[in-house]
């Protein structure tokens, strides 16, 4: 499979039975080994839970004197080999009927089903998928399996049953396997006016296996209940950034299932859940999580579809943004370190050691690196883009989580601070399927670059702090405030000609700002001598444009791309030469001087 | 080496994964007793502040047997984050090699 490459061998890996330290929560079923299915009389079950990714779901394989039963075949070959090895084994023992049963059809959950030899060559093997999930593997519809944006190629696959989804009652005597058996259509009374379509089969004597038809994730999700065990599959997934949002998803018939899985739960006679990513739940957590779920779903009205085009872009998106990401946090992260390195050499320990708590360095450090080592296997052509996109969006969110900007902005450059926040913030808010919050309001073009020259040119802290204050406390605060000032305008001389009497346009005037000071930046880096800003109006465009010069040379690619796109989040475009940029806005005012 | 001067060269990218080695090549010319290193960076192209740390650390140990280290050859990612961070204020940098010799050896 043309996939991440690097997470074959965590498959080899798992949570192998150990002793529990006191007080530490006992795993509810051991790792790739045989115990007992609860609620199944002399059933076992076989569970292989891999780490958390896309590339393949967990599997599990319930054995009954009757039948064996795979769940999720997977996405990895080397799992596939295991549990064959594992279905094997038991078939010598005593031949029966297998039931390979998919949750979906997501590639992750059933590619090597598509894929694997030994699945294919299984004596008495019966495929069971949901009715929608059953068309598209005999179309090999690429958007159902999400062949399309993990970059696979699959071949039509007939299903044995196909399970339906509506709330029919009666049996039905089916042959699978060239073996006679009566399967059930019997829904669910869950009370207050839920019902739940299930259809059964038989497990062992006296009991059977449950499907419940829960769409939502994708049209063909179900869960699936062998005795006290619930398997669910991507459920507690659906509302994930770029998992909700997938062909297929639908928030409300996702918050139905929530529903009736939540009171299907509260019923009882089910004592685990195992998820299709992530270790088994009791039900307890379970139905913790659904209803979280079920309030995320709520806010989730109008995210974009997740489909290549959106992948595509928010990998672009996400390595635009972390470059700059990681170019601010260093910056940050320097800053501290040699604010408290000067403080300590002053002899003023204690503002030094509130200071080193503002933002975990080695942390951050931490995660940058690992960004980095990510973003160049990608480039290597090691990884996809959806798994940069997914990369990020796990990056940033830890990011967020270790990041105080108000505290740090009482240090550091606010201007610094805040956009490092954002950033943060627009990469989770793309990543979730919406779009970055913009504030558009009237503004006069030119008064708005009058804000930043004049930002540019102010000294970072007030003069009179370190005289004025008899305070102990507040003297360290405020010369580490003057020790962590640098300006890195410092010998760039701006000279801004301002149209006059130009019409407003409609702007987010922070991120306006936030562009400007970027290219500001990103000259002064590059050694420019000077840049000269300029407002006016051409034809029903009013424009800012700003020319360097003295640079060791041009922007580069990256850096010109990141501005274009955080100037088109401030409302406007950028076209960009040589020298300098032009950033356009739509004029307001269709009254134009001279009309 | 050049003139006696121990001159250590990291190349690609020294962050929290690689700063590590930085710091133990560091460590071993300082435990042989060096009071002067030159550290040149043209070949990274990028550090975090984890390299910064580990400079720092090495600049502290060297002035506390009054000794001195130059930067050499810093490229211009890495020279912005000096620049704006305040640590160019604090380390002798050369554009080149021999020039944080040179440096060195005022």
């Amino acid at each position: 499979m043309i996939g991440y490459q690097g997470s074959e061998d965590t498959m080899a890996r798992g949570n192998r039975e150990r002793e529990s330290a006191p007080g530490e929560k006992r795993e509810l079923f051991r790792n790739q080994a045989w115990q007992p299915l609860p609620g199944v009389p002399g059933g076992s079950l076989f569970p292989f839970i891999r780490k958390v990714d896309i590339i393949s779901s967990n599997s599990y394989l319930v054995a009954t004197g009757e039948r064996l039963v795979l769940v999720d075949p997977g996405g990895l070959p080397g799992q596939a080999e295991v549990l064959l090895a594992e279905i094997r084994h038991l078939l010598e023992e005593q031949p029966r009927p297998v039931f390979i049963c998919l949750t979906h059809v997501h590639l992750d959950h059933c590619l090597q089903l598509l894929q694997h030899h030994g699945f294919r060559e299984l004596p008495s093997r019966v495929v069971v998928v949901q009715e929608r999930g059953a068309r598209a593997l005999e179309t090999a519809d690429r958007a159902a399996t999400i062949a399309d944006i993990v970059q696979v190629e699959i071949s039509p696959l007939s299903a044995d049953l196909r399970l339906i989804g509506g709330c029919s009652q009666g049996e039905e005597e089916l042959s699978l396997a060239g073996t006679p058996c009566i399967t059930c259509y019997d829904p669910v009374d869950l009370g207050g006016g839920l019902v739940i379509a299930r259809q059964t089969l038989p497990l062992a004597r006296g009991d059977s296996m449950e499907f419940f038809s829960t769409p939502g994730h994708s049209p063909d999700s179900i869960c699936i209940r062998m005795g006290g065990a619930l398997f669910i599959g991507d459920l507690i997934f659906a509302t994930a950034p770029a998992v909700a949002g997938l062909s297929g998803w639908d928030r409300e018939t996702l918050i139905s299932s929530l529903d009736r899985v939540i009171a299907f739960l509260s019923r009882g006679g089910v004592t685990a859940c195992l998820p299709g990513h992530g270790l088994p739940l009791d039900v307890p957590a379970t139905l913790q999580t659904l209803r979280t779920m079920r309030i995320e779903a709520e806010r989730l009205a109008g995210i974009e579809a997740v489909n290549p085009a959106w992948v595509h872009e928010t990998a672009r998106c996400a390595e635009d943004l972390m470059n700059e990401v990681e170019r601010l946090f260093t910056i940050i992260s320097g800053k501290l370190v040699f604010v408290t390195h000067m403080l300590g050499e002053l002899e003023e320990a204690g503002e030094a050691d509130r200071l080193g708590s503002l933002i975990d360095i080695a942390l951050v450090d931490d995660l940058l690196a690992d960004f980095a080592r990510f973003s160049a296997e990608y480039r290597h052509g090691d990884a996809l883009d959806i798994h940069l996109a997914l990369k990020a969006g796990q990056i940033s969110g830890k990011l967020e989580r270790v990041y105080y900007g108000e505290l740090l902005g009482t240090l550091l450059d606010l201007s610094l601070v805040r956009r490092a926040g954002r950033l943060l913030e627009d990469y989770t808010t793309t990543f979730r399927g919406f779009r970055p919050q913009i504030d558009l309001q009237g503004t006069d073009i030119s008064i708005a670059a009058a804000e930043v020259v004049s930002a540019v040119s102010r000294r970072g802290y007030p003069e009179w702090d370190l005289i004025d204050t008899d305070d102990q406390e507040a003297f360290a605060r405020a010369l580490a405030v003057r020790i962590a000032a640098v300006n890195p305008f410092e010998g760039l001389a701006i000279e801004f000609s301002p149209g006059e009497h130009l019409p407003s346009v409609l702007l987010d005037r922070e991120r306006f700002g936030d562009v400007l000071l970027y290219l500001l930046e990103r000259w002064a880096a590059a050694g420019a001598a000077g840049v000269r800003l300029a407002t006016g109006l051409e034809g029903s465009l009013v424009w800012v444009s700003l020319d360097s010069r003295g640079c060791r040379g041009p922007l580069g690619e990256a850096a010109l791309r990141f501005a274009a796109r955080s100037a088109g989040l401030s409302g406007g475009r950028l076209d960009a030469g040589d020298t300098g940029v032009r950033l356009e806005y739509p004029a307001m005012d269709t009254d134009l001087p001279g009309s | 080496m050049i003139d006696d001067i121990p001159v250590i060269s990291p190349s690609g990218r020294v962050d929290a994964t690689t700063a590590p080695a930085m710091e133990a090549e560091l460590a071993r010319v300082l435990d042989a007793g060096a009071r002067r290193v030159v550290v040149d960076l043209a070949l990274v192209e990028y550090m975090s502040s984890a390299g910064l740390r580990v400079l720092l650390s090495a600049m502290k140990r060297l002035k506390a047997r009054e000794g001195r280290m130059a930067l050499a050859g810093l490229q211009p990612p890495v020279l912005e984050v000096f620049n704006l961070t305040g640590f160019s204020r604090i380390f002798s940098m050369g554009a080149t090699r021999d020039e944080a010799v040179r440096l060195m050896q005022e």
